[in-house]
């Protein structure tokens, strides 16, 4: 049978964001694919230049909707490093709480959408409604549900109550026994399973040499976490393990999310139980002395890198940013290969390319009545909660 | 599945910084290799440009799972800096060579270390640098209507910003 190219792509119903695919397939099995990124580049790197060192910081938080904590946190941190800011120890708790409480929402966006791809749509409004939780505590300490705007050159912007903490507290546990199931779910519901053993499979040895990263390498057997092997904020007083599988398919990748957020779960607890005293941030100058640092933070999706430099003014002369989806594509080209077509949505999925939207006020329209109700987001809110 | 809890102490067995530069250093002997600086779980170093595959393979042999994070490109006026910013031993190395400002020109590592593939297309893409022994450098992040010869992060001299 003669070969044939599939586009799929820039824009197409199956992916959540603009990528290009070409898959070239016999029959029903996947011979090779050739992907084109940069649909979404947006010059944020050059925007940077052009802004105050105070700015970039929120320009740098709308790289990603997901993970931008960790965006922010990774940029403050290269500039602290140029000028020799001493972080006090109460803000970098609350970069870990933070950097946890996103690993979590973020990895059961992944879970759902795992589900959704192989057509177990339960699990993935199951996954979503949960999501909502940590979403919910994210929003009563930061105002946000995503891009918080925590993050600050020199500490963090908000500080987290007594109140926070309690209201934390009771999120934990209702999450702790939601995850409990989930991870039955995956390790035990027969067509879950099925739909993802051996799927999107790399070895050891492939997944050191594509660079991949993050739960991307922990699921095929590599043992690496910067927040262990290159700690930052306060990993190095925390105590945690280190999650990984042997089997390198999808499977392996959801059971290592899923153990990835049982421990985040317990970080949390931790954080919250031996949260130190002091200020929260300090003074940052607005000049960032002349240097160059190079930060690393071990993001949702895995390490994500910034350098910058300084030339002593009060903007930076460069800002270089890798995102942990560059380092983790080469992995979907080569597990596509050998792969049947009913498997690219999930092969694409696995490694969690990212997406986010956020809607602040919704109009209801009740169409029986012809009435229009304007709802904020607190009433809708509550709306929701009333049903959980 | 999952390792044991990670204690302070397991963190101190890493090999320090000062280790990975000695190493570095004597696995690249004969070579102009000079450590600008070591900050914590940092190594600066710089090199002639001509040398980075020589560089890479004999550091690739001693670290067979050296992981290449990102290159970085910088124009700094008179010149073009590339970084190559890996990890060994969990210490992240950055590797420094100076390029001509006017022709940035280096050899690929695409061979000795694949990853590298996409991160030289885009510094291609937004600098211009060029990278020898490549068969192609097709666009990265660019779209194939952007003018060829048009490098965004080069800097613009001040009142030419309408030509960029």
């Amino acid at each position: 049978m003669p070969e044939i190219e599939i586009p799929v792509g820039p824009q197409h119903p199956a992916l959540k964001e603009p990528e290009s695919f070409r898959f070239e397939v016999d029959g029903e099995i996947v011979k090779s694919v050739d992907i084109r990124l940069g649909y979404v580049h947006r010059g944020i790197e050059k925007a940077c230049q052009d802004r105050t060192w105070v700015q970039a910081v929120y320009l740098i938080e709308r790289i990603c909707g997901i993970c931008s904590h960790s965006h922010t946190t990774c940029f403050c941190q290269a500039v602290e490093e140029i000028a020799g800011i001493e972080v006090p120890r109460r803000a970098r708790f609350i970069r870990s709480l933070f950097g946890e409480m996103e690993r979590i929402h973020s990895h059961l966006l992944w879970l759902g959408l795992a589900g959704h791809e192989v057509g177990f749509d339960s699990l993935f409004m199951y996954a979503w409604h949960d999501r909502e939780i940590i979403l919910d505590a994210l929003e009563s300490i930061s105002g946000n549900r995503v891009n918080y705007g925590m993050n600050t050159i020199g500490g963090v912007r908000r500080d987290v109550t007594e109140k926070d903490v309690d209201e934390l507290g009771r999120a934990l546990d209702l999450l702790e026994e939601r995850v409990k199931y989930y991870t039955d779910v995956a390790l035990n519901e027969a067509t879950f399973r099925s739909r993802l053993e051996g799927v999107g499979k790399i070895t050891r040895e492939q997944a050191i040499d594509l660079g991949t990263v993050g739960p991307t390498a922990r699921s095929a057997g590599v043992d690496v976490d910067l927040r262990r092997d290159d700690p930052y904020a306060a990993y190095d007083e925390i105590p945690f393990r280190v999650i990984t599988a042997d089997g390198g398919d999808l499977l392996a990748a959801a059971v290592v999310r899923l153990g990835e957020i049982e421990e985040s779960l317990k970080i949390i607890r931790y954080i919250i139980e031996n949260l130190p005293d002091g200020p929260i941030a300090v003074k940052a100058p607005r000049r960032i002395p002349a240097g160059e640092a190079c930060s690393r933070y071990e993001a949702p999706r895995g390490e994500d890198i910034h350098y910058v430099r300084s030339g002593g003014g009060d903007k930076p002369l460069r800002v270089k940013v890798r995102a942990p989806t560059l380092a983790n594509i080469n992995a979907v080209a080569q597990s596509m290969r050998g792969a049947r077509v009913a498997d690219i949505p999930i092969i694409i999925a696995g490694i969690d390319p990212c997406f986010s939207c956020t809607d602040r006020m919704v109009r209801l329209d009740d169409v029986s009545s012809g009435r229009t109700e304007v709802l904020t987001w607190a009433q809708l809110s509550a709306r929701c909660r009333a049903s959980r | 599945m999952g390792a044991d809890v990670v204690s302070v102490e397991d963190r101190e067995k890493f090999p320090s910084e000062a280790e990975v530069a000695r190493k570095i250093k004597s696995a690249c002997d004969g070579m102009m290799l000079s450590v600008q600086r070591l900050s914590r779980r940092r190594v600066w170093i710089e090199m002639p440009s001509g040398e980075v595959r020589a560089f890479f393979e004999r550091v690739k042999k001693l670290w067979p799972a050296l992981h290449l994070s990102t290159i970085t490109g910088l124009d700094s006026g008179s010149e073009i800096e590339v970084i190559y910013h890996f990890d060994v031993d969990n210490v992240l190395v950055n590797l420094r060579v100076k390029l001509d400002a006017n022709t940035p020109k280096v050899d690929t590592i695409c061979d000795i270390l694949p990853v590298s593939d996409a991160y030289e297309r885009e510094l291609h893409d937004v600098l211009g640098i060029e990278f020898a022994g490549r068969t192609s450098t097709p666009r990265l992040v660019l779209p194939d209507s952007w003018p060829e010869g048009s490098y965004p992060l080069r800097n613009v001299p001040k009142g030419d910003e309408k030509h960029a």
